[in-house]
């Protein structure tokens, strides 16, 4: 008997991001009902097709987890790696429930990030690098990607000047200092609608600020091109 | 539309099906994910291209948005300082110095009449904060100076903590213990003479059999 997964719900609306919305316009792209009980039976019987299936299912969500874990160092073997594992333990017969596949690959790369972990830890502590200088990957983004944030970041400047101090001060707690959102509240005397309602009211301002460059930039073009013709 | 909490196997299933709402997806990025909500958050986030687009969009924002409140800080505190030192330039006028004048006169003699203590200043610590979070550039602490660090400590277990601090070639320099309490975890560390990058590791009992629990970078300067 093959397990087929129920319709999936919609992804929330209610924010003003207009990436996260182009996200939601498109569920079916992203996340698409997979017959479970067919899938891992392919791959049990080494079918390409459920190779396929499961590597395009998983490779990228992998792949974010062990860059967010571990870093750009070495990624795509570590991905590599981690989806064999999975396809061999699907092989042996390790899981048992087919529909409870996302639940196993969670657990086979978790336990992939904790063994790399004791590994590099187990490598620093024994070995010496005979090359000096260069030992700690740079996890900076590219310089395209470098300016794109800046040039973010320069906007969200302007939205965030645009608020109160108050206002600031609770942002600076939740994302420089990093305190959650119930001491945030606790301390402050906000409800959680207060809170969320500032964080709306930042990403409007950023949204709005960020149109309005566009439009302003837009503009310019058509004099520049305007003059020269 | 939030998470909500779980029970039954089979909302569970069906709950890794289900697209997070922006605020979780925050929240795992920011470390701040109950577990049961991380559990759920992780498992669909593996498989659900849109929704690592998502966190991808909403990572950069996050960083941006720090990125934009530590400038702002830094002007604010600046305009502080600025402020105060206006406020010192108004006082300096002729009435107010020969008040001053005066004031410091009788100081004088009462220190020349009553031998004083020579206190020795401590270089103050310098505060660093450390996060193990991917795409920001890693913390950056001066040379030569005490080290009172905050670690990003959520999702770590409250409790006592083993603290180790070693050089790029792993050697430990420095070992303490702390404890983590309401996510919160902080430790002051000897000063480091010489400008490279460490690392600080936190463990689960003691250092040398306590399990690692998380590493986090930093270069001195």
């Amino acid at each position: 008997m093959v397990a087929t997964q129920p319709k999936l719900s919609p992804a929330p609306t209610g924010d003003g991001n207009s990436q996260s919305q182009e996200a939601r316009e498109k569920p079916s792209k992203g996340f698409t009902p997979v017959e479970w009980g067919v899938l891992v039976a392919q791959v049990k019987a080494g079918q390409d097709a459920g190779m396929e299936q499961l590597y395009k299912l998983f490779s990228r969500g992998i792949r974010y987890y062990l860059c967010r874990q571990l870093g750009p160092q070495e990624l795509e073997d570590k991905v590599h790696d981690t989806f064999l594992i999975v396809v061999n333990a699907i092989k042996r017969g390790d899981l048992r429930e087919p529909e409870r596949l996302m639940g196993f690959v969670r657990t086979v790369v978790r336990r992939q990030v904790a063994a790399y972990i004791e590994q590099a830890v187990h490598t620093r502590r024994e070995q010496a690098d005979i090359e000096t200088g260069i030992t700690v990957a740079d996890r900076k983004q590219n310089p395209e990607q470098e300016a794109m944030l800046r040039q973010k970041a320069e906007l969200m400047k302007s939205a965030l000047a645009a608020l109160s101090q108050r206002d600031r001060d609770i942002l600076v707690r939740f994302y420089l200092k990093e305190q959650p959102q119930e001491q945030i509240c606790r301390e402050m005397d906000l409800t959680e609608t207060q809170f969320r309602l500032l964080k709306s009211r930042a990403k409007a301002k950023f949204g709005e600020i960020g149109r309005k460059k566009l439009a302003s930039n837009g503009l310019f073009s058509v004099f520049v091109r305007a003059q020269a013709g | 539309m939030e998470m909500e909490t779980f029970s039954s196997p089979h909302f569970m299933q069906n709950s890794y099906l289900t697209h997070p709402a922006e605020e979780a997806l925050e929240r795992f990025l920011l470390h701040q994910c109950p577990e049961d909500e991380l559990s759920v958050v992780e498992t669909h986030v593996l498989a659900c291209d849109s929704c690592i687009s998502r966190l991808e969009a909403l990572e950069t924002q996050i960083a941006a948005t720090r990125i934009a409140l530590e400038e702002l800080e830094r002007e604010r505190k600046v305009a502080v300082a600025a402020r105060q030192h206006r406020s010192w330039e108004n006082w300096l006028s002729i009435p107010n110095l020969s008040w001053a004048g005066a004031a410091a006169a009788v100081v004088a003699a009462g220190l020349i009449v009553t031998p004083q203590l020579v206190r020795h200043q401590q270089t103050p610590a310098a505060e660093v904060n450390l996060s193990a979070y991917r795409g920001l550039e890693n913390g950056v602490a001066p040379e030569g100076r005490p080290l009172h660090v905050h670690f990003n400590s959520a999702d770590l277990p409250q409790g006592p903590i083993s603290v180790q601090l070693v050089n790029d070639t792993g050697a430990e320099l420095w070992k303490g213990s702390a404890a983590v309490r309401q996510d919160k975890l902080e430790i002051t560390a000897p000063k480091i003479a010489q400008p490279g990058h460490y690392f600080f590791r936190l463990y689960a009992g003691n250092v040398q059999q306590g399990e690692l629990l998380r590493e986090f970078a930093f270069q001195v300067k």
